[in-house]
């Protein structure tokens, strides 16, 4: 993921989005991720790979919130932090796997070349969309209609219905519109494919605003 | 030149019947909406010396079944020795479908991607680069368009070339954690025919069919520490190979951001057409139109053809009356009432529902009838096999594996006692309606769906039936064409031909030989308590047991015992409660045939005979009842 902070940088002049906030939630995730739980300031540059004004931003807000704490020259996650660090972890869980597979691809296979470039669009803005976003979104029952969403996770007990739905198209990170609702079920178009979706399924997919993008 | 057996695959809805059809000729039946198809179709192909065998199949999302048409393509595909499998895509979602060919690949099937909907997906502005997807997965990759024919010689030259699986094809990689359990696992899997690999990714992703194949099953425990930072391992392989389909799919596309006009309005329609209140009105709405119409048009096709038979048999009077010509006439006759009598409603509704399924509406129909299904313990995609069930009672029994489960499959079957299909339709409009009225054929469908709010209460009393949520796919609004109606309707109506009427033919001869020896009183004889309790002429009883064997034999009989007049024969109320105990019952042996097929002899005997028993206790009832008024 060379090319993030091109990507944080682009992303201030092309679309307004809250690079600061985006910064803030991988520092608090490369913390929770650390040896130890503890990194220096110079790591977090290196790793984050953004220019110094939005670190220094960053840090002086989480130090704020009361999220993080310097201990020598280490920083450390408050509980605060510390709680804040696990859902972020949590809910990116399958982002990373989603990231983590495409490093492999590159020593796999000759296609992957593009990957990285890949990564930079649109569905890589929406998960890291997912970073920024408060909270890990609405079932879909609850979600407004006609408004613009964001799959944020499908929480679903059964296995095979998770990977039918998947299969379907419904996949983390992808937009997601609600056309109507009815006593029994919620009619979305994902893709520009319309689907109808049981409430017991319905109630199982997280979705977020997608809002400003 | 060896023979060669390929499936077509694919997502439900996206061409694989089309695409038989054009490679073989008109054999399947093709609609627009996911599954259409629910059993194995085959055609074959000869080429010189070669021959090939293309396999028709249910659609499937993924390899994890939820109903079992989709069990039947998994058998095909990892039981039935196929030489390849032809995947039908759908350009217009490419990256959905591109899951099922990473899947299938999986399990080192060799693979053709057959690139359907090509024109489409342009119109939307997605341009795909079908090299550049050969080169990104190392299998042959054919656009096509079923339709017009096109690509479909290329198709077949392309298979003839396939010549097992290569060892660089496309694969998806997981994480590393994933990789490693992968491994653990695929050392402690027996010796089969599939690879371990692919085993192994089933029991990571929970899939109890796959269990079979483990030497033991300590070993999912055992990768449970591998797999520690994974809650969730079967959904985190179900993404990355969602998002390795995505990538793919991005890299051969070219999007132009169109807006998509057509879209937006289709977007519009279903906000209407789904809409909590609109949407059931509008579907119930669309049926009585429908059926006022088969009324309408069927009665007057129905009095045009009845006269043309009243003159042509009126003729055969008149020639001297041999036994030779007795028989004769009276095998024309019961032929030609029976055409007359069921032709017009069966043909008329085919057309009808042909339309239905092509232009989209039959999918809507399902959402807006769930609420309603769901109150008679049905899922809402039981509203398919009913549907059809207006058309014919034998493939609608099929179409019931479009559901989970077997006890939910057997209980919608119990239903088909009140759906009348297109020949019991011809009793109730073309005997009831054309003799008695509009009025009491309304009556008689009143009936039929209170008995069947009876039935349901029943049944929910004793049995417990879990239903599936509902997940559907809502195929786009298409442009039906004419052609593919026609084609289907006499797919359809193949039966009737060739099996409705040879047997109105020979029922009508054998009337006349049991007429004539006399045979007919002592049928009628015992029975006449039946015909009593249903406050009916002894002799009805006739066309009764005819059209338990054949509905269609019902309103030919009934005219061959009481003669054209029958209005003046039979008092209104006689007219209803005959048509009631006609239709309400499993239609025919054709259909026992098909339920003993689907469910075992035990349970088909037992609805057959259930569904008997209560038609008869209930028009036996109704009528005592509405005497009293
Ligand atoms: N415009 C267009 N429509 C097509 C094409 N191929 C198929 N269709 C339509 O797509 C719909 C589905 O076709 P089927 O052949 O029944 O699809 P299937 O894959 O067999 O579907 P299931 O049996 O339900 O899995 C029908 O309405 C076809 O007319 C095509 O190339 N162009
Ligand atoms: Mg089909």
């Amino acid at each position: 993921m060379s090319n993030r902070g091109e990507v944080y940088e682009n992303n201030i002049m092309s679309q307004d989005v809250d690079v600061i906030k985006i910064v803030k939630e991988d520092i608090l995730r490369i913390i929770d991720e650390a040896e130890n739980k503890k990194i220096s300031l110079k790591s977090i540059k290196v790793k984050v790979g953004v220019s110094e004004v939005f670190i220094f931003k960053a840090v002086s807000e989480l130090k704020k919130e009361n999220l993080i704490k310097f201990r020598g020259n280490f920083i450390e996650l408050t509980e605060n932090g510390q709680s804040r660090a696990s859902s972020i972890t949590k809910r990116h869980l399958i982002i990373e796997n989603y990231f983590k597979r495409t490093k492999n691809k590159i020593k796999a296979h000759k296609a992957a070349d593009a990957l990285e470039h890949y990564i930079s669009e649109e569905v890589a803005n929406n998960i890291r969309k997912l970073f920024t976003l408060k909270g890990s979104g609405v079932p879909l029952t609850k979600f407004e209609i006609d408004k613009e969403g964001l799959i944020a996770d499908i929480m679903l007990k059964d296995n095979k219905l998770s990977e039918r739905i998947i299969s379907m198209g419904i996949f983390p990170g992808e937009r997601i519109k609600v056309i109507n609702e009815t006593s029994n079920a919620v009619i979305v178009k994902v893709k520009g494919k319309k689907t109808a979706l049981g409430r017991e399924i319905a109630k199982g997919i997280m979705v977020l605003e997608y809002e400003r993008l | 030149m060896k023979d060669f057996k390929a499936l077509l695959i694919g997502q439900p809805n996206v061409g694989k019947s089309s695409l038989l059809n054009a490679l073989v000729g008109s054999k399947v039946i093709i609609s627009n909406y996911p599954g259409t198809t629910v059993e194995i179709t085959r055609g074959e192909k000869i080429l010189g010396k070669a021959k090939i065998t293309f396999e028709d199949t249910p659609g499937i999302y993924s390899i994890s079944d939820r109903s079992e048409e989709e069990k039947i393509t998994e058998k095909k595909l990892f039981e039935g020795a196929a030489d390849g499998a032809i995947i039908v895509v759908d350009s217009t979602s490419l990256e959905r479908n591109l899951y099922i060919v990473l899947q299938i690949l999986e399990a080192q099937i060799p693979v053709i991607i057959a690139l359907n909907f090509v024109e489409e997906a342009e119109k939307k502005g997605i341009k795909i680069d079908h090299k550049k997807l050969e080169k990104i997965l190392n299998i042959p990759v054919v656009p096509i368009n079923p339709l017009r024919g096109k690509g479909i010689n290329e198709l077949i030259n392309v298979t003839l070339r396939v010549k097992g699986i290569k060892e660089d094809i496309f694969s998806v990689r997981y994480d590393d954690d994933i990789e490693k359990a992968i491994n653990k696992i695929s050392s402690k899997i027996i010796q089969t025919s599939l690879p371990n690999r692919f085993i192994a990714l089933r029991v990571l992703e929970e899939d109890a069919d796959f269990y079979r194949y483990l030497k033991n099953k300590e070993v999912i425990k055992a990768t449970k520490g591998i797999l520690s930072n994974h809650p969730k391992v079967s959904e985190d392989i179900s993404i990355t190979r969602y998002g390795t389909a995505a990538f793919i799919a991005r890299e051969v596309t070219q999007i132009i951001k169109l807006r998509d006009k057509r879209g937006d309005l289709h977007e519009q329609f279903d906000k209407i057409l789904l809409h909590n209140i609109w949407g059931p009105f509008f579907t119930i709405l669309f049926f009585l139109i429908i059926f006022g119409l088969l009324m309408f048009l069927g009665n007057l096709l129905q009095g045009f053809l009845l006269n043309l038979t009243e003159g042509i048999t009126s003729y055969l009077h008149t020639v001297s009356p041999s036994i030779i010509i007795v028989i004769l006439a009276q095998a024309l006759y019961g032929l030609m009432v029976g055409v007359s009598i069921a032709l017009p409603y069966v043909f008329l509704f085919y057309l009808f529902l042909g339309l239905t399924e092509d232009v989209g509406l039959l999918a809507r129909f399902i959402v807006n009838l769930e609420t309603l299904l769901k109150k008679l313990g049905l899922p809402g995609k039981a509203f398919i096999p009913l549907a059809l069930g207006l058309g014919c009672t034998v493939p609608a029994i099929r179409a019931t594996r479009i559901l989970s489960s077997r006890k939910e499959r057997f209980y919608a079957a119990s239903f088909f006692p009140f759906v009348s299909c297109s020949s019991r339709i011809g009793i109730i409009m073309g005997i009831v309606g054309y003799y008695g009225g509009l009025f009491l054929v309304f009556s008689v469908y009143v009936t039929l769906i209170i008995s069947a709010l009876i039935w349901a209460f029943i049944v929910k009393r004793v049995a417990y039936i879990e239903n599936q949520p509902l997940l559907l796919e809502l195929p786009s609004y298409r442009r039906p064409l004419m052609e593919n109606i026609i084609t289907k309707s006499w797919i359809r109506m193949k039966d009737f031909v060739y099996l409705v009427i040879p047997l109105l033919a020979i029922g009508g001869a054998i009337y006349a030989v049991l007429n004539i020896t006399g045979i007919t009183n002592i049928i009628v004889e015992p029975l006449s308590p039946i015909a009593q309790w249903l406050g009916l002429p002894a002799v009805t009883i006739i066309p009764l047991i005819f059209g338990f064997l054949q509905k269609d034999l019902t309103g030919a009989m009934l005219l061959s015992v009481l003669g054209s007049n029958i209005s003046t024969i039979l008092t209104p109320l006689q007219i209803y409660t005959f048509g009631l105990v006609a239709t309400m019952q499993i239609p025919c042996v054709i259909a026992l045939g098909m339920l003993i097929r689907e469910f075992g002899v035990k349970k088909a005997v037992l609805l057959t005979g259930i569904s008997i028993i209560y038609g008869l206790l209930f028009a036996g009832l109704i009528w005592r009842i509405i005497s009293i008024f």
